[in-house]
């Protein structure tokens, strides 16, 4: 049996229906903290990414690099930032799979999430338990 | 006891740098918000977060459950408002007539 906390969500087509669902806890899954930490590693990842581009836009600015500088270290920089956010979409996504949702259902859900609101579902599956309601508005 | 909520162990390789953001990762990190949020957890949060434990120990106490029981175990064996019988029944009749078989 998979048990997860309660995520009331709005449905995006009928603003009437409230869609209910599961959302597994880190405690109870520890993947779900890996995930957490592979996306820790690429956030720090992705700040020294940004440090590397300001290093060479300032030589750039000097004339010490290239416009092809520029732009690789601007691609490494955005790739290392779409790689966090596609886990942060994995986080989500796994999240309600670990409860007990179907592959299919689980992208279904993690599209109807908010992305200004994951990190109301961080602090709940890493620790709090609770209903996640995110039919209300952030911090109520 | 271990706590498991805010940031403890999140960067447990280190934290990210400090660095200017471009115009395209500040508005990733701003629509993440707390999500990636690096900064230590405060005295006050840690309280918190133990105040928190405490609270869910005492709680899958009273259900007679292990004290170190889950959290969605914990919530599962609350009981409704007026302490009669699980707020999971309610939820489950909830269910039910929304599918439309009660």
């Amino acid at each position: 049996m998979k048990i997860g906390l309660r995520v009331k969500l709005q449905d995006p087509d009928d603003s009437t229906q409230i869609i209910n669902a599961q959302f597994a806890t880190v405690r109870s899954n520890p993947q779900l903290g890996d995930i957490l930490k592979a996306i820790a590693r690429m956030d720090v990842a992705e700040s020294v990414a940004l440090r590397d581009l300001q290093k060479v836009a300032k030589a750039f600015d000097e004339d010490n690099a290239t416009q092809e500088d520029l732009e690789a270290a601007r691609l490494k920089a955005d790739e290392a930032t779409e790689t966090t956010l596609r886990q942060v979409h994995a986080f989500v996504v796994a999240g309600f799979k670990l409860a007990g949702a179907s592959d299919e259902r689980a992208e279904e859900l993690a599209s109807i999430v908010d992305i200004e609101r994951v990190d109301e579902l961080k602090a709940r599956c890493v620790y709090g338990a609770g209903c996640l309601d995110f039919t209300k508005a952030a911090g109520r | 006891m271990r706590i498991w909520r805010g940031l403890l162990g999140f960067y447990e390789s280190g934290r990210p740098l400090e660095v200017e953001l471009p115009h395209y990762q500040q508005i990733v990190h701003a629509l993440l918000g707390r999500f990636l949020a690096s900064a230590k957890p405060t005295l006050a949060e840690e309280w918190a977060a133990e105040a928190e434990i405490r609270m869910i120990a005492a709680l899958a106490i009273q259900a007679r459950l292990p004290w170190d029981s889950p959290p969605e175990l914990v919530e599962l064996a609350a009981l409704d408002d007026k302490g009669e019988e699980p707020a999971a029944v309610k939820e489950y009749m909830n269910a039910l007539s929304a599918d439309g078989m009660a």
